[in-house]
């Protein structure tokens, strides 16, 4: 089937980083480039520039190495800036924060601890600029796939992952962004998704599009996360639940994780009913019941099971 | 020079070996030089065959015999090299040199190279002369085997001969005769079983049947080739001046290999999964690895592709990746293709649809630091994929969840009952394929790597993770090895690899002992628990037979009971018959009835209805007309309230004007008296004129 052509955009690919190593970013900084460089060849894109956010406390990256990663990012065909925020921002007050600096009409938001394929950021242009309907595009990740249902023709689906994910800027710029101001690590991909969709927008995977996002697995093939991140993603929930999700729902998932969670969706519920007395909670979306779905820990119907290990 | 060449020419010996290969070589005339020719066993043999046979040696004894015999000879030293060639050009005189020989010199020499490169050279001035030698094999299986128990018996001639001052095994004799000039055209060796050095009788590893005999013959049988030969018997042509050989005399014990070759099969018809898994690659924590792509039968277009594929990857992969193209045989080939172009210590497999987790060479790496030499297995996970269209070609989606089925562990007797090891879990040594013979079978349709693994595994053993560093996909569409090949073919194959593994002595791992003694066990336990289901079945057999003869007898009495039934159901049916007409002549009776007495009501009904009709008639006649006279009597009033309101209309009118005039006179009359005593009534006069007024509107 022949490519439909596109025409070339300017890119902004961000990307907070924290608790990095060396080896691990220049990995992330190697394949982005050659996917860069593949997509410029391709005339997708046009001017490209890679902001890094360093969430860092203290420095790890030193000149050198900086130099470094602007020589790769240079061999790729893009500038390099670098933020150095000197705390932990989290993931939705860094990206907006990087966005400051925006003056490209794409963004690529992109983890660290993702390795773009070849054709990743081709296909991912490809994906958004088809469809003008279309507001976020997220990009296959391997080893395995997000188990969540896609229209095998338009791609379009309930949520898109920001670990890769492409987004018009003015679209980002018009939701002021991720939500930082409820969500930090997790959860502000599904806010930002059902938020875009109450916009109109439309949400898309684009299997084409593949990163290797390094993730492992236990003895069972369930995938392995730090017992910080397992209640990360609790609490992140108990948020969604409460912005997006019926009251009752909220009470329902506080008591579920109380009685039968596991020991961090437990603390996180203890923290949840705290945080209801004090009165420090989200107010509910108005027509949050238009794009939410709630499912056996999902945020849209699944194709198959998920499984974590902690 | 040697005590072989004191023999008598025998075909089977060395010197017989000798001739056939300057026969096969088309040596009829012209001049041989035998370099250190001893007794000259051949020359009777090369004069027959039409050659000019002159023989060459230090010691003059034996030149003299040769002399007596009719032959040329002459006295050289082969140490002396410098003199050497130009006293072989002068002992031509003008002559044609067909070849020269060196039947069991070189060994004798401290350092052949320099005689061998002469020789070289004069050959190369004599149109390429052929050169035959013979030379003991150090490497013969008698002397692997004795040196392993301890023994090195020097002997005064033989493999071991006491005057030998440099040894040879087929590489180093290769590698040196290279070096000097000389390139392998032919060979001859000759075999022994049984060499000059099986001894001493009572030595076990000696003895074919003997298991230790047994597996270190195979070892080095499949390791090398020559585990039997005695002596090397060779011809060579020299390479010609332009052609230095720049292969080491010493071979380099550490070269600059990276410890993994990851060796990826593909057809070139899978280019999608192909990137992913080159991604996957490019996602690795450890990166001292390379890649050999092996494209099999695959198109130009395909390859092409391949090769695109390759250069858009990260430049520090793209740099360590190349593709190469296999063609022919089966599923093993590219395998064996790959294994031969690797240059890692390590060799691993992937699949074009294989992934790897970022911490797949790693692990590796850490479990060959730990085991060095050890085959080395990690755990793996699956999921089931299935094909999808993209815009970019056929794609697919993952269409299950990840799972591990396979064992994290390795159990070597159960892999040898069946494979549970996913090529893509495994490192196996480089030098396990060019050392110890282990090579991908080609003649294997299926379970190649199955092959591979048991028999890397049986001679290098094990080292195993639970940690899961791979993902083996499986299609639920489209090409995969379990849907291509038919069962009988899984069965050939399997029954094949076992096969061939029982024809052959193995060493077990550790731990096999208590293994064995485990599954005896189990055997044990699953006799006796096999002989008490016996037993049991036994019981339950006659309780069966028991229960037969009760269900016989009951059947009997179901059938009379259904008999029994059966009459009393047709004498209730006929019963039930005469009451139905009974019952139905009575209603039908009462039915006769109900109708007459239904008809009557009626017609007075209807009678009645008539008279309520009429009267409904009438009485609505009367309230129409009700309702015109009210209509009259609403329009008379009607006309009464105009008439009444153009009345009061009237009279404000009138008392309008008469208000106006009785002003006018009352102002007439003022002016006319100029009185103020005369205002009073008038003033009377005007409060009365509003009120009027108001009354009228």
């Amino acid at each position: 089937m022949p490519k439909a052509e596109v025409p070339r955009s300017s890119l902004r690919v961000q990307t907070v980083a924290h608790g990095f190593t060396r080896s691990t970013l220049f990995r992330y900084a190697e394949a982005l480039a050659q996917s860069l460089a593949n997509a410029r060849s391709s005339e997708v894109i046009g001017d490209t520039i890679v902001a890094l956010g360093d969430a860092s406390a203290k420095a790890a990256l030193d000149e050198r190495s900086l130099e470094a990663l602007r020589s790769t990012f240079a061999d790729g065909g893009a500038e390099f800036a670098y933020d150095r925020f000197g705390q932990n921002l989290g993931h939705a007050a860094g990206h907006n924060r990087l966005f400051q600096e925006n003056s490209s009409e794409l963004l690529l938001l992109c983890n660290d601890d993702v390795v773009t394929g070849p054709e990743a950021v081709t296909e991912l242009v490809r994906g958004l600029l088809l469809r003008p309907e279309v507001g976020l595009v997220e990009a296959h990740q391997l080893p395995f796939e997000h188990p969540k249902q896609y229209d095998l023709v338009t791609g379009e689906t309930g949520w898109c992952s920001l670990a890769c994910a492409l987004t018009p800027a003015d679209v980002f710029e018009k939701l002021g962004g991720l939500d930082a101001e409820w969500f930090f690590l997790h959860g502000d991909d599904v806010d930002y998704s059902w938020r875009l969709r109450l916009w109109g927008y439309k949400c898309t995977y684009r299997p084409s599009a593949r990163v290797v996002h390094d993730k492992r697995v236990d003895a069972t093939g369930a995938i392995l996360i730090s017992p910080k991140k397992e209640r990360d993603l609790a609490e992140a929930d108990l948020l969604l639940s409460r912005k997006y999700g019926e009251a009752r729902r909220f009470d329902d998932v506080i008591a579920w994780y109380g009685e039968y969670g596991t020991d961090a969706q437990a603390k996180a519920a203890e923290a949840f009913s705290e945080r209801r007395e004090q009165g420090r909670l989200p107010s509910p979306m108005a027509g949050a019941e238009r794009v939410a779905f709630f499912r056996d820990g999902g945020y849209a119907v699944h194709r198959f099971g998920l499984s974590f290990s902690s | 020079m040697s005590d072989l060449n004191d023999r008598a020419y025998d075909e089977e010996s060395v010197q017989g070996h000798v001739i056939g290969l300057l026969s096969s070589l088309g040596l009829h005339e012209g001049v041989l030089f035998d370099l250190g020719c001893g007794f000259g066993a051949i020359a009777e043999t090369c004069a027959e065959l039409g050659l000019d046979y002159v023989g060459v040696d230090v010691n003059g004894d034996v030149l003299e015999d040769l002399a007596k015999r009719g032959f040329s000879t002459a006295l050289l030293d082969m140490a002396d090299t410098a003199a050497l060639a130009e006293s072989l050009e002068g002992l031509l005189a003008g002559r044609q040199l067909a070849g020269m020989t060196l039947l069991d010199v070189i060994g004798h020499l401290a350092s052949p190279n320099d005689l061998l490169t002469v020789l070289a050279d004069l050959a190369n001035r004599h149109m390429g002369v052929p050169l035959v030698i013979s030379v003991s094999n150090v490497s013969h299986f008698d002397l692997a085997a004795k040196l392993l128990c301890g023994r090195w018996d020097v002997t005064a001639s033989g493999l071991l001969a006491e005057s030998h001052l440099c040894l040879f095994a087929p590489g180093t004799l290769e590698t040196k005769l290279r070096r000097a000039g000389w390139g392998e055209i032919k060979t001859d060796d000759l075999l022994a079983p049984r060499s000059d050095q099986h001894f001493p009788e009572t030595l076990p590893v000696l003895y074919k049947g003997t298991p230790l005999h047994d597996f270190l013959l195979g070892v080095r049988e499949q390791s090398a080739p020559g585990a039997l030969v005695s002596q090397f018997v060779r011809a060579y042509l020299p390479l010609g001046p332009t052609e230095p050989s720049a292969t080491p005399l010493v071979a380099p014990r550490r070269g600059a290999a990276p410890f993994l070759s990851v060796v990826v099969r593909t057809q070139g018809r899978r280019s999608i999964t192909l990137e992913d898994n080159l991604t996957s690659l490019a996602a690795q924590t450890d990166r001292d690895f390379e890649v050999v792509v092996c494209c099999h039968e695959t198109s130009d277009a395909e390859y092409a592709e391949v090769e695109e594929i390759t250069r858009r990857l990260p430049r520090w992969l793209a740099n360590k990746t190349r593709a190469v193209r296999v063609e022919g045989g089966g599923r093993a080939n590219p395998l064996a293709a790959g294994v031969a172009e690797a240059r890692g210590r390590y060799v691993a497999f992937l699949d074009d649809d294989d992934l790897a987790f970022c911490h797949w060479v790693e692990q590796f790496a850490r479990l060959a630091k730990i085991r060095p030499g050890a085959v080395i297995r990690a755990g793996c996970a699956t999921h089931a994929i299935d094909e999808e269209p993209w815009d970019c070609g056929v794609g697919y989606r993952q269409t299950g969840p990840t799972q591990t089925p396979y064992p994290l562990s390795f159990d070597l007797l159960d892999h040898i009952v069946e494979n549970s090891t996913p090529n893509c879990s495994v490192a196996i040594p480089r030098s396990c394929f060019t050392d110890l013979g282990v090579s991908f079978d080609d003649d294997l349709p299926v379970l190649e790597d199955w092959d591979v693994l048991l028999r890397a595994a049986l001679l290098c053993g094990l080292v195993s993770t639970p940690e899961v560093t791979s993902l083996y996909r499986r299609w639920r569409r489209g090409y995969a090895s379990h849907v291509e090949h038919s069962e009988a073919q899984w069965e050939t194959a399997k029954q094949s690899v076992r096969g061939r593994l029982d024809a052959r002595a193995f060493l077990v791992p550790p731990g096999t002992v208590s293994r064995v003694v485990e599954l005896q066990g189990k055997v044990t336990s699953l006799s006796e628990e096999v002989a008490s289901l016996g037993g049991r079945l036994g019981e339950l057999q006659f309780e069966r037979d028991e229960l037969s003869a009760m269900l016989q007898d009951a059947e009997q009495r179901l059938v009379a009971a259904e008999e029994a039934i059966a009459e009393l159901s047709a004498l209730a049916d006929r019963q039930l018959a005469q009451a139905t007409a009974t019952a139905e002549r009575q209603v039908a009776e009462i039915s006769s009835r109900a109708e007459q007495r239904v008809a009557e009501v009626s017609s007075v009904a209807a009678k009645e209805s008539s008279l309520a009709e009429q009267r409904v008639a009438e009485v609505t006649a009367l309230a129409e007309a009700r309702l015109i006279q009210k209509r009259a009597i609403e329009a008379r009033v009607d006309v009464v309230v105009a008439e009444r309101e153009a009345a009061l209309r009237s009279l404000d009118d009138v008392a309008g004007r008469a208000a106006t005039e009785a002003a006018a006179r009352v102002r007439a009359d003022y002016e006319s008296s100029r009185s103020w005593k005369m205002m009073a009534p008038f003033r009377k006069l005007s409060w009365f004129v509003p009120k009027m007024r108001g009354r009228a509107g």
